[in-house]
């Protein structure tokens, strides 16, 4: 195979993101590429966690980047990081599959948040990026293990589950306004413990 | 899923497609614009507010930067809860899949276009091209818009247009610069063609050809994706093995010989993709290899479509030429 190109490819390796998904708005399919090659591991794994399908979490992954494909020029790096918003794509595709076909994640791991946490190697990522999530992983996991078990239960309910907050009451037992407060507790708990930093590897 | 996800980034909304869903009721859109919605922020972030309320928080943080700066700051926060998830290998077909999808969008036959449109309309315009050429592992169509993209960005449009066709005559037949130039332009124009060739002829129509195990690993998967012309496709691959990370050769067979085609890299987790183009379509070889670069032999065969219509499972090789 030729290797023209090769050179510039490897510079696109090293790019920011926000230089990869501004290329890939003009059109450069060899920017997703690499956005692809970095963040497909957790789109893939987040929509997993929470559609609990693997044939339904591959056509999320794949809507995800195609949209990221077309409306890479709406992104603004001022407002968060890309694997933030490709994130939250993630979490509004999944959520929505999951309401749409009334479908409900494996129960085995949405019990126990600290099995989020453990260690399965992330894939197609460079070394900087596995240890920044992995240090990542490291700090929500204790964080989530530091909140009141109710919050917690809350939060994930909403969040991996795809509940509304008035579900959650009714699934509870709870009043709304409870539900509310177990939300807002336990969010800024764990914005205080991840620091304002937020995330963003890049 | 609608079309109308547009993202945070652009209004605000993180939640996107739901703003327009189910039983959306009428909003109070003087109180919306007026009162702050921070107390519906963790619900929004989280994806747990109602729809009515959900359209109340995205109208109204789109005039109030301070209720906007408390969603992108939740939206951090629960970005890293998405973090937090073990991570689970994308299965092996999905990157094809999308960069299929990707080489047909409108936007890549637009880009595509644009390339056709601009390539060689005159010496001076060739000018504009960058000095990098596409990559060879890349996706056929919109790759070869990026180029002329990037150009399009750059000044050198500019000082095409501007540049007088004698000073660059003398400039191309008068040194070493202009030897250079004239080479690197052939070699653009060699490769955009190629590429051209790929978006005319991947994706439209192609074909799917399962690779078999060789010997070297037993356990390997691999297939190729070819066009519809079967000159240009992509290898896909997983060696189901975490210690197989290297360049493997592409090996195409005519007549007893082994012919070059192309490398592809695998990677730590055993998987690798590579697109590659031919002289001839791929029918007319007698089959493919893939091999390490460094080896030949038929006992070091990682993948081969050799065992194509003999219903063997990998012994067979010796009996092949």
């Amino acid at each position: 195979m030729p290797d023209h190109g090769e050179t510039n490819q490897t510079n696109l390796t090293e790019a920011s993101d926000a230089a990869l998904i501004g290329l890939a708005a003009t059109g450069d399919a060899r920017a997703l590429e690499v956005i692809y090659d970095r963040y497909s591991g957790v789109v893939f794994s987040f929509s997993l966690r929470l559609v609990g399908d693997r044939q339904l979490a591959e056509e999320v992954l794949q809507e995800v980047f195609f949209r990221a494909w077309q409306q890479g020029g709406n992104f603004s790096a001022q407002r968060g990081s890309l694997v933030t918003w490709l994130l939250s794509i993630t979490h509004n595709l999944s959520i929505d599959e999951i309401r749409k076909r009334n479908r409900r994640p494996q129960k085995a791991d949405s019990d126990e948040p600290e099995l989020l946490l453990s260690g399965l190697q992330d894939q197609g990522q460079s070394v900087e990026d596995e240890v920044w999530i992995g240090s990542l992983r490291g700090t929500i996991g204790e964080a989530l293990r530091e909140l009141p078990a109710s919050q917690r239960e809350a939060i994930e309910m909403a969040y991996f589950q795809g509940l509304t907050q008035r579900e959650i009451a009714e699934a509870l037992g709870e009043p709304l306004g409870t539900i509310k407060t177990r939300m807002r507790l336990g969010l800024l708990k764990l914005r205080e413990a991840l620091g304002e930093s937020g995330v963003g590897p890049s | 899923m609608s079309d109308n996800l547009d993202q945070f980034h652009q209004s605000g909304d993180p939640q996107g497609e739901r703003r327009v869903r189910r039983d959306a009721q009428p909003l109070p859109i003087a109180d919306a614009a007026d009162d702050h919605v921070e107390e519906l922020v963790p619900g929004y972030v989280l994806g747990a507010l109602e729809p009515n309320e959900q359209q109340l928080v995205e109208f109204h943080i789109q005039f109030c930067p301070r209720c906007a700066g408390l969603v992108d700051r939740d939206l951090r926060t629960v970005g890293a809860l998405a973090l937090s998830v073990p991570a689970a290998a994308p299965p092996f077909d999905a990157k094809i899949a999308l960069f299929s999808r990707v080489s047909q969008s409108d936007k890549a036959r637009n880009a595509a276009t644009a390339t056709m449109t601009t390539q060689k309309p005159s010496a001076t315009t060739e000018q504009t091209l960058p000095r990098s050429t596409p990559s060879a592992v890349s996706i056929g169509t919109a790759t070869a818009a990026a180029p002329v993209a990037a150009a399009q960005r750059s000044g050198w449009s500019r000082f095409g247009a501007f540049a007088s066709v004698p000073l660059l005559a003398a400039l191309m037949f008068t040194g070493v610069w202009g030897y250079n130039l004239n080479k690197e332009l052939q070699t653009q124009d060699s490769a955009m063609s190629e590429l051209q060739a790929q978006v005319s002829n991947f994706g439209a129509g192609g074909s799917t050809v399962q690779l078999s195990p060789g010997r070297g690993m037993p356990q390997a998967e691999g297939k190729l994706v070819l066009g519809a012309d079967e000159r240009a496709g992509m290898l896909q691959l997983d060696l189901n093995s975490d210690s197989a990370a290297g360049d493997y050769a592409i090996w195409v067979v005519q007549d007893g010989s082994l012919v070059p085609a192309g490398e592809v890299q695998v990677g730590a987790d055993g998987t690798g993709a590579a697109q590659f183009t031919l002289a001839q379509p791929f029918s007319d070889y007698e089959s493919i290899r893939i091999l390490p670069v460094d080896s030949t032999g038929k006992n070091a065969v990682v993948l081969t479509s050799e065992y194509q219509g003999l219903g063997g499972t990998g012994s067979e090789l010796d009996a092949l030429p």
